[in-house]
């Protein structure tokens, strides 16, 4: 397999993506909760420009002993919610296993909301609906920031 | 393999380039040496002219971008920082500098849905569409791989893949330097006034 080499310096980049934006200290305000064993903190939404897309963001902690899946989200403002990887490909159900941990973060996984029926603003919330198959659901009102306030 | 297949784009972008790409610092890009070409192609601006990007961008610093509108991650974000780091900057480096968009998605990215979008972060920030075979000629020549479209749930819910790479080009019309996405704001600020001072 000629993967290796292109995937380590592929792994460079994402090693370089991760220390972006997503682990400054802003300051800037995130949505966190709990649901079952999961733990879900750093949520937030961008502003989104036009109705067409918006983009939000969240980690999801595994606190417990067996795997679960994040199969839906939902929001009343937007027809569609998507999981995608770095690349925009549809990633479908979100397996979380124990102890692990999911981050969706700029320029990485994200959350993607397409054709939203309104436009939140900078300091408004946003919220979404996240169904897991065994921790059942749980609503975060993301807070809403603009693109390049980190 | 979805793993793989997400990193394809800038793996493919640093893998293809026939100059050995070296890593400066952590977020001062990666270098390319001798330099990508600026590509000799004329597009079209948002405005309907024809824009020629090496002569319509002679003698100043272009930094390079290839998206597209319905993008809510990485473009978005790139423009936002960009345009930041610009309002840092004197009106002495921001007359050096263009910023040039150009969409991989030429249906949906009409001319007023890309202006209107520009516009959201800078009214300066250059839009450029063209059609398929121009696109593709472009990223050849930028060595960012093809655009790979990504159905959606419907006609116009598609995505497009793309590699996240902004390309700065001095005033020899090659791009020394390709920007990886997650470069800070105060970064950006750093990075072109390295570029307009080369």
């Amino acid at each position: 397999m000629k993967l290796r080499p292109s995937l380590s310096r592929g792994l460079r980049l994402v090693l370089l993506t991760a220390l972006g934006p997503a682990c400054r200290p802003a300051g800037l305000p995130t949505a966190s909760a709990t649901v079952g064993d999961l733990q879900l903190r750093n949520g937030f939404a961008y502003e989104p420009i036009t109705a067409a897309s918006g983009a939000a963001y969240v980690e999801i902690i595994n606190h417990g002993q067996v795997a679960d899946t994040l199969v839906d989200a939902e929001s009343p403002i937007a027809a569609m919610v998507m999981f995608h990887g770095a690349a925009m490909m549809s990633m479908g159900p979100v397996v979380i296993a124990p102890g692990a941990r999911v981050t969706f973060k700029p320029g990485a996984a994200h959350i993607m909301l397409t054709t939203l029926s309104k436009l939140p603003k900078a300091g408004d919330s946003l919220p979404l609906t996240f169904t897991f198959a065994k921790a059942g659901s749980v609503t975060l009102e993301l807070p809403v920031r603009k693109y390049g306030s980190e | 393999m979805t793993f793989a297949r997400a990193l394809r784009p800038s793996a493919l972008a640093i893998a293809a380039l026939s100059c050995k790409p070296s890593l400066r610092s952590l977020n001062e890009g990666f270098a390319f040496e001798p330099g990508v070409p600026k590509p000799d192609i004329v597009l079209t601006a948002t405005d309907g002219r024809p824009f020629r990007l090496r002569e319509d961008t002679e003698g100043k610093v272009v930094l390079l971008y290839v998206g597209y509108t319905h993008c809510p991650d990485v473009c978005p974000v790139t423009m936002a920082n960009l345009a930041a780091a610009l309002g840092a900057l004197s009106p002495e480096i921001n007359r050096e500098v263009r910023v040039v968009f150009v969409t991989t998605d030429p249906r949906r990215d009409t001319p007023p849905v890309l202006r209107a979008w520009l516009d959201h972060f800078d009214p300066r920030f250059v839009g450029l569409r063209g059609d398929s075979a121009q696109i593709a000629a472009v990223l050849q020549i930028l060595h960012l791989g093809e655009p790979i479209v990504v159905p959606g749930a419907n006609d116009t819910t598609y995505a497009v893949e793309h590699a996240a790479m902004v390309l700065g080009f001095t005033r020899d019309d090659l791009a020394h330097v390709g920007y990886p996405f997650g470069i800070r704001q105060e970064d950006w600020v750093q990075n072109i006034q390295a570029l307009v001072k080369q």
